[in-house]
């Protein structure tokens, strides 16, 4: 039951602390909404096993994958996905305790790479109950690269300019 | 069994590929319809959980549509209907849902007592409102006809696949011909008005007076992109303010009496912003414009240094509205008439200037000298509405950088999507821990 007031007290405290201007930015719905948008640009590659016990799982697609420095390990701010990340920033608003710049990006960059981490560890722990393997059966991989390949004929001849 | 003998009934939230049961739904569909019965089905499919206008779910409509198509059943009547509380319903479940807490089982009971206030009646105003009813057939044959008319004479066979195109056409333009009914007949509540001020403002709190103003304001606004705002009877805005104030609660919006005017704050952004969002859709437009003008004005420097050469500003409507596709439900005019329209009002409400070049093509956009000197009211009005949204995008992008594998790891790792999901919001919730206790990588 404590569980459910805890979040809301942090995001409060970081809102406050002015590293995030809106709270409501911290939300389930817009989320996956991004996640599916990231899906249909072709930024993720999510597979949905025919199988009804594996949950959906995803991964960055090859030509989005950001580098990382070879002598330190760490994510490089730059390449594709990182000018994605700093159009959006470019209509974000500005806070009275907040200017974008390098030590912005370093820092964030350092926190998703961290949580990453957690992620892949979890995701190689196969003998936890329920987990969703880390590896695609051979007949998923063949039926991604179809999805994958279909997806992109759809972009190029989709107009997906809305407004 | 209370719900079926008041006439609904149940169907399985998913169809997977049961043909079996795919076509026992039509023909219970078809049966219904045929022997007069009324239907009520909710287009949006769910309620909405932001207080957004959802995309219509086209499932029921797509039986009642074959119904009629197939000549199963001679004609249905629709009639939009919109319902609205002055009060979101169960905001306070799907807030925490929102936050990352597993959502509870929905049940009767809970419905009934305590669990949600529908029965309770603490709403404030219900406002239920009906669209002109007209035929369905007639819509059809509408829709044959002018699709018809684009390429020379197409065959009605809906077995064929060109015209199974032509059905899916139909059913999506009905889907949202429905839904812009709907959209046509609702109201802006007081309580939505006030909670779209309260969100729009620079500072911490507004003052009774300024309050009213900003009402007044964004009455204007809204019944001027075509909206309506409840009929408030003889009663005099102050009071309805008061009584939407007293609905929203002091749990949402607090204030203070012991300064020299009761001034009011938002205590709860969160819960705010679905109020906000109920009326979101008719700026969407204007506030798109807004974000990507913003670009040049948040670089600072003269007026003329922020203002923004035209193509700069289409590219990153573009990019805004195919990022928010899924998220608002746009115009359907298409963006180039659409932003012209936007770009004009804009430009008569003396919100931005326009520079257009020898041949009247619009070479630069800012703001004008009068936004300016109004301390940018009505542009951060706009801004502020979009915002969050834009944050919420930002980093969920800022998440994507956390699936790259991490330095010797195999390539070709895949991770459950609720789980990177979860972790983007604790990406945010957690941060300064986690920038404390990690040790820089290398």
């Amino acid at each position: 039951m404590t569980d459910t007031r805890t979040p809301p007290q942090l995001g409060k405290t970081l809102y406050h602390q002015g590293d995030l201007s809106y709270f409501e930015a911290v939300n389930k719905e817009t989320l996956k909404n991004s996640y599916q948008r990231f899906e249909e640009e072709g930024i993720v590659h999510v597979v949905k096993s025919k199988d009804a016990k594996i949950p959906p799982r995803l991964r960055l697609a090859p030509e989005w994958m950001p580098q990382r420095d070879p002598a330190t390990g760490e994510l490089v701010a730059s390449g594709r996905l990182w000018s994605f990340t700093e159009k959006i920033a470019s209509s974000r608003r500005e806070g009275k305790n907040r200017r974008d710049g390098a030590t912005v990006s370093t820092r964030v960059i350092k926190l998703t790479d961290a949580l990453g981490r957690r992620l892949f560890e979890e995701a190689m722990r196969v003998d936890v109950k329920g987990a969703a393997p880390p590896r695609l059966s051979s007949e998923e991989a063949r039926g991604l690269r179809k999805a994958v390949k279909e997806e992109r004929r759809r972009r190029k001849l989709e107009n997906r300019a809305h407004l | 069994m209370l719900i079926y003998s008041l006439g609904a009934f149940y169907i399985r939230r998913q169809f997977g590929d049961d043909a079996l049961y795919t076509s026992l739904v039509q023909s219970y569909v078809d049966t219904l319809l045929r022997s007069g019965h009324n239907l009520e089905c909710f287009i949006e499919g769910s309620r909405s959980r932001t207080g957004k206008l959802l995309p219509p779910k086209f499932g029921i409509l797509s039986f009642i549509l074959d119904s009629i198509m197939s000549g199963r059943v001679e004609d249905a009547i629709i009639c939009p209907v919109s319902t609205q509380y002055d009060k979101v319903i169960e905001t306070e479940g799907y807030v925490t849902e929102l936050l990352g807490v597993p959502k509870k089982k929905e049940n009767l009971a809970d419905f009934l007592t305590g669990g949600s206030s529908v029965l309770s009646l603490r709403l404030g105003r219900v406002d239920v409102r009906f669209h002109e009813p007209w035929s369905l057939r007639g819509f059809i044959d509408e829709q044959i006809a002018r699709l018809s008319k684009l390429p020379s004479g197409i065959d009605i066979d809906w077995k064929d696949t060109e015209n199974a195109v032509v059905r899916q056409k139909i059913l999506r333009t009905l889907g949202y011909k429905v839904l812009s009914d709907i959209n046509d007949v609702s109201v802006v509540m007081p309580t939505a008005l006030i909670g779209t001020v309260l969100l729009t403002l620079r500072g911490r709190g507004v003052g009774r007076t300024e309050l009213i103003r900003r009402v007044e304001w964004l009455t204007d606004r809204v019944r001027a992109k075509g909206g309506r705002v409840a009929h408030y009877g003889h009663a005099p805005l102050a009071d309805v303010i008061e009584r939407g104030l007293d609905v929203l609660g002091k749990d949402l919006v607090g204030v203070l009496n012991d300064v020299a005017e009761p001034t009011y704050y938002a205590v709860d952004r969160f819960h705010l912003s679905f109020y906000r969002n109920m009326t979101i859709h008719l700026f969407i437009s204007e506030a798109l414009v807004a974000a990507a003008l913003y670009t040049k004005v948040k670089l600072g420097g003269g007026a003329a240094i922020q203002d923004i050469p035209y193509e700069d500003l289409c590219d990153q409507i573009l990019f805004l509205s195919s990022l928010f596709r899924g998220e608002f439900i746009f115009p359907a005019d298409g963006l180039a008439t659409n932003l012209n329209k936007t770009l004009a009002g804009l430009e008569a409400d003396k919100v931005i200037h326009i520079q257009r070049d020898g041949e009247g093509k619009i070479a630069k956009v800012g703001l004008s000298d009068a936004e300016r000197a109004a301390g940018r009211e009505n542009y951060d009005f706009y801004c502020f509405l979009i915002w969050p949204f834009v944050e919420a995008n930002w980093l969920a992008a800022v998440s994507l950088m956390g699936l790259v594998p991490p330095l010797g790891s195999e390539s070709d790792i895949w991770i459950q999507v609720s789980k990177a999901q979860n972790s983007a919001q604790l990406v945010i919730i957690h941060s300064p821990p986690l920038i404390l206790v990690l040790p820089v990588s290398g």
